[in-house]
């Protein structure tokens, strides 16, 4: 019998040969089990590939093709249709989530930094592939991005960038989010390269962010507590000071919480006082802000602003890594971008375009913040890339589908900027059929039409806003300037004095009457919309941008697809493009021109889309038990087809107001059907409500699940 | 396992005539399982899954596709499904412990510390640590079916400083050759009971068989009426004496306290001519069970 003993020496396995004359193959047949890799045949494809690949040297050619297998393959996977079938959903989460793991053991840098830039892409995606705890590749992405935050340093631009990430992660852990992602927060502010360089403790700012929002039991607390002072040992007193630095910080003074707190159940802080004779860590002082903002309106030159700005912000953005504090970062970068944007034309580019970082980076910290979104948008218009801001603001509206202001800002940049007059329109038009208390959206849609001579219409919208009670000053105005280009000066003045009933000291208004006055028609078109800029356009910079201004793209198209044959064959091309392409699922789900293959499962939102298309209620039902976030929208939906106890329990809710802080869905239907439930208090039973509100009903029902499904923003 | 499908018999006859000794032997497994019940191996040949062609690579891909969708889930697996009618032993003695080797570096790496720190936690009895890498550790574990063995047939081994390295070659844990690198282990060991506390059938310890794993020249089925299948070891087999029982049995979460050891394999592993590891296991179990027919 031959016998030996021992292999002195690992030896390079010749399967990688193979691997590395096909790496997308390889990689898919390591993860399959068909690789003839024995003696890892039986293990599973992590464990063979930290075998294989591990004991290579640097140099050697199957690391190149590692990187590439994976993405090959992961992108290849990215394409597939989610299947339907149990066991293949499992077997396709696993292959996913193992190629993730792959990346993260062997550190592979390359597909780590592409997944990383591509952070809306995969994030959104794997957001799909979560069945359980052990079938959730959306935590193995996320794994991985942590893990890798070392590895990508000198690979991408900002290696701390994810921080914001990683706290938004232990907020949202047992609420939005599993509790277990709370882990995989704290995991990733371990693994902050910045903290790690500086001696900073982060992770305490993500177990305080957490305990804010959920205010565990001691027990809870001290079960995740425990092991992070077990890996980061430290004298008490040390402790006790970054415990004190993170909750002396406002979040934590707003909610009247006291230092220890939570820790007062370890029993090194258990007879801490008040406060452990520290100065509090604070942000940069709103002085040093307000002077650089200043500075910035004095139209200084950029060159020196800049080196003082990322100063500034470097400050910020320690201070939020050590306190968890992220108010001050995000209002002093959007009031600094602001600035940027709107005092100078030196350097106009560049300004917008740091302006830009400012609003991504605030956005990464609060995706909902409005100021963010409206700098992002401004500050693409004012580097040139017009069709890019007018997508974003798009993307807005489908976003913040509650609230009137993004479709007025965009209803501006549309008429005033690129000359889009027709859009304008159309948007204009949507805006007060769904805002019809909102009298600034009427004027906007009145000056629009206006601006595209057409008088007629805009008289019929002035009309109806009198009419509806909504008419303001500017509404006058505008009726006095149409009154007079048509010759009736008598109709202007009386307008002209209806409006100073309402604003006696109106500078418009007593303009046009000293115009009228002396015989004198004030001019027709008002002067913002004679200012029409010509468009123009910059491309998109990103991976992040690019899928926001998809996105946004198609909300505008949405809005004619319930008449317009060449919109649906647009949308048709564009899911032809890339069927998998979520938005184009959901809006071509409601039209009915998309329907998911007997062995494919669609998205939630285009299910619930498809459902509620078809009036399905055991449809609906079924996808209330896959999907909790829509929960409130299906009970809507189930109310709508006449179910008596399902209009009851939503208007309850809506009612009631006490629901979660981040139940998006239900917080976007109570402030689009505020006049129904009125109503309802004012004893109309809920199930006559929702029925006479149906299309109200149904149009909040579109949005809500638009802006639920709105991809997740990371710029990493 | 004899297939009624032809191209699965065709499939099957290639590798059992394979050159290579490695191919002939997952074939071999194929051919020899006794275990494999009539609803389980007419799932195997007639379901809609993987690829079904005359070729042995194609039958050795639907085995590991079988696997993959049946056995490494999330759903109970099919080692372990009332009507699918596994074979298991009638009534065990509850109070028996089963050992297993876990590797932990993919739970070190997911948890994010080191075989150091967790080893620390482990000397000092830290339970809030240990419950804590646990948590995660058992999320990230789906429902697949365990190999294990009972403590009282590796006592020795057990106690032994050496355990990690004798306990793989015991076991046949030739996917642990660690010619690179040590592979953090830790000794796992609950009760049968555990086991029972947590299984969703009626078959909760049941039989290996070469449905249970990928194609792997390291597993041998074992004659049935022997009960329990046998470990095939990384060393030749001296006789029937030496070989270990083994079982799969189904999902444990596990707690703390059954983290018996914490260590490494920091040794590579035995290389022996696989045809001769298996003939000589082979005659080993011939003699164990009495039944010179098997597996010729």
């Amino acid at each position: 019998m031959s016998v030996t003993m021992a292999r002195p020496v690992a030896q390079r396995h010749p399967w990688l040969d193979v691997f590395v004359a096909n790496p997308a193959k390889g990689f898919s047949d390591l993860l399959a089990g068909y690789a003839p890799v024995f003696p890892y045949t039986r293990a599973d494809a992590p464990d063979a590939a930290r075998m294989l690949f591990g004991p290579l040297p640097g140099d050697d050619p199957a690391w190149p093709a590692l990187s590439i297998g994976t993405m090959e393959w992961l992108n290849s996977a990215r394409r597939r249709p989610l299947p339907a079938d149990v066991a293949a959903r499992q077997n396709l989460i696993r292959e996913v989530s193992e190629a993730f793991e792959i990346i993260s053991l062997l550190q592979v840098a390359e597909a780590a930094a592409t997944l990383r830039r591509e952070y809306v892409r995969w994030a959104n995606w794997t957001a799909q592939l979560v069945m359980e705890s052990a079938r959730d590749a959306h935590a193995a992405y996320l794994r991985m991005l942590s893990q890798t935050q070392g590895a990508v340093v000198g690979v991408v631009a900002s290696p701390d960038a994810l921080q914001p990430l990683w706290m938004r992660l232990c907020r949202e852990a047992g609420g939005e989010l599993e509790q277990r992602y709370l882990q995989i927060g704290l995991l990733g502010l371990r693994q902050l390269p910045g903290s790690i360089q500086r001696g900073d403790t982060p992770w305490i700012a993500g177990l305080a962010a957490w305990a804010l929002e959920r205010r565990p039991p001691d027990k809870q607390f001290l079960r995740f507590w425990r092991p992070l002072k077990r890996l980061y040992p430290a004298p008490p007193a040390t402790l006790r000071k970054q415990v004190f630095n993170v909750l002396a910080q406002k979040p934590f003074k707003d909610a009247e919480i006291e230092f220890p707190a939570w820790w007062t159940a370890d029993p090194d802080f258990a007879k801490a006082q008040s406060k452990p004779g520290v100065v509090a860590l604070e942000p940069p002082s709103p002085e040093v802000v307000m002077k650089l903002v200043q500075d910035i309106r004095e139209n200084r030159p950029y060159a020196e602003l800049q080196p003082r700005i990322a100063a500034l912000a470097g400050r910020f953005r320690i201070y939020t890594q050590r306190s968890g504090d992220d108010y001050n970062l995000v209002r002093s970068f959007c009031n600094i971008g602001m600035a940027l944007i709107r005092n100078n034309e030196e350097a106009r580019v560049q300004r917008a375009r740091y302006a830009q970082s400012l609003a991504r980076e605030a956005l990464n910290h609060q995706p909902n913040n409005l100021f963010a979104w409206s700098l992002w948008r401004d500050a693409l218009a004012a580097e040139g890339a017009l069709q890019a801001a007018r997508a974003l603001g798009w993307e807005m509206v489908r976003r913040f589908p509650e609230d009137p202001q993004p479709r007025t800002l965009l209803g501006d940049l549309l008429s005033k900027e690129i000359g889009e007059l027709e859009e304008a329109i159309s948007l204009g038009r949507e805006t007060v059929r769904v805002f019809p208390e909102d009298a600034h959206a009427r004027n906007q849609l009145a000056e629009v039409l206006i601006a595209d001579e057409r008088e007629a219409e805009a008289r019929e919208v002035i009309s109806a806003a009198m009419a509806d009670g909504v008419a303001d000053v500017a509404t006058f105005a505008m009726l006095a300037r149409l009154s007079a280009h048509e010759g009736d000066f008598d109709g202007a003045q009386r307008a002209v004095a209806q409006g100073l009933l309402i604003d006696p000291y109106n500078k418009i208004l007593l303009n046009q009457q000293s115009s009228l006055e002396h015989g004198k028609a004030p001019p027709l078109v008002s002067a913002a919309y004679r200012a029409r800029k010509a468009s123009g356009d910059v491309g998109a910079t990103d991976s992040t941008l690019e899928g926001v201004l998809r996105d946004g793209a198609l909300r505008a198209l949405r809005s004619r697809l319930d008449d317009d044959e060449n919109a649906r064959a647009e949308l048709k091309r564009v899911l032809t493009e890339d069927p998998t392409f979520a938005y184009a699922q959901l809006l071509a789900a409601r039209h009915k021109l998309w329907s998911a293959e007997s062995d494919m499962l669609p998205t939630v939102a285009a299910a619930f889309e498809g459902a509620l298309a078809d009036k399905d209620l055991s449809r609906l039902a079924a996808l209330a038990e896959r999907a909790p976030k829509l929960e409130a929208l299906i009970l809507l939906a189930r109310a709508l087809f006449g179910d008596v106890d399902a209009a009851r329990e939503i208007a309850a809710r809506l009612a009631r107001g006490d629901d979660a802080p981040d139940d998006r869905g239900l917080q976007i239907l109570r402030a689009r059907l505020r006049p129904m439930l009125t109503a309802i208090d004012g004893g109309k039973t809920a199930v006559d409500a929702i029925q006479d509100n149906a299309d109200r009903v149904r149009q909040a029902l579109y949005d809500a699940n638009e802006a639920q499904s709105a991809p997740e923003l990371m710029a990493a | 396992m004899n297939f009624l499908e032809t191209d699965l018999a065709t499939a099957l006859s290639e590798g059992l005539n394979h050159d290579v000794e490695r191919i002939k032997a997952q074939a071999q497994n194929i051919a020899w399982d006794e275990s494999v019940s009539r609803p389980r191996q007419s799932f195997f040949e007639t379901d809609h899954f993987g690829i079904r062609g005359p070729a042995w690579l194609d039958l050795a891909r639907r085995q590991s596709d079988y696997v993959r969708l049946f056995v490494k889930t999330t759903e109970i697996p099919h080692s372990f499904l009332d009507h699918l009618k596994p074979a298991a032993f009638g009534e065990i003695d509850e109070a028996q412990h089963i050992v297993r080797i876990e590797s932990l570096v993919r739970p070190m790496n997911e948890f994010g510390c080191s075989l150091e720190e967790l080893s620390g936690a482990f000397d000092d009895k830290d339970g809030a640590f240990l419950d804590e890498f646990l948590l995660v550790w058992n999320g990230l574990r789906d429902r697949r079916s365990a190999f294990g063995t009972f403590l009282r047939e590796v006592p020795d081994e057990v106690e032994s400083d050496r355990w990690p390295l004798l306990l793989r070659d015991r076991f046949g844990l030739a996917h642990y050759p660690t010619t690179s690198a040590p592979e953090p282990v830790a000794l796992m060991c609950y009760s049968v009971a555990d086991v029972l506390k947590e299984a969703e059938t009626s078959f909760a310890v049941t039989m290996p068989t070469v449905l249970d794993s990928d194609p792997w020249e390291h597993f041998f089925p074992a004659p049935k009426d022997l009960c329990y299948g046998r470990a095939m070891a990384l060393t030749p087999c001296d006789g029937d004496e030496t070989l270990v029982a083994e079982f799969l049995h189904s999902r444990v979460t596990y707690k703390h306290d059954h983290i018996r050891r914490i260590g490494q394999i920091d040794m590579p592993a035995p290389v022996h001519d696989i045809a001769q590891l298996r003939e000589m296991h082979l005659l080993a179990l011939q003699i164990a069970s009495g039944r010179e027919d098997f597996g010729v």
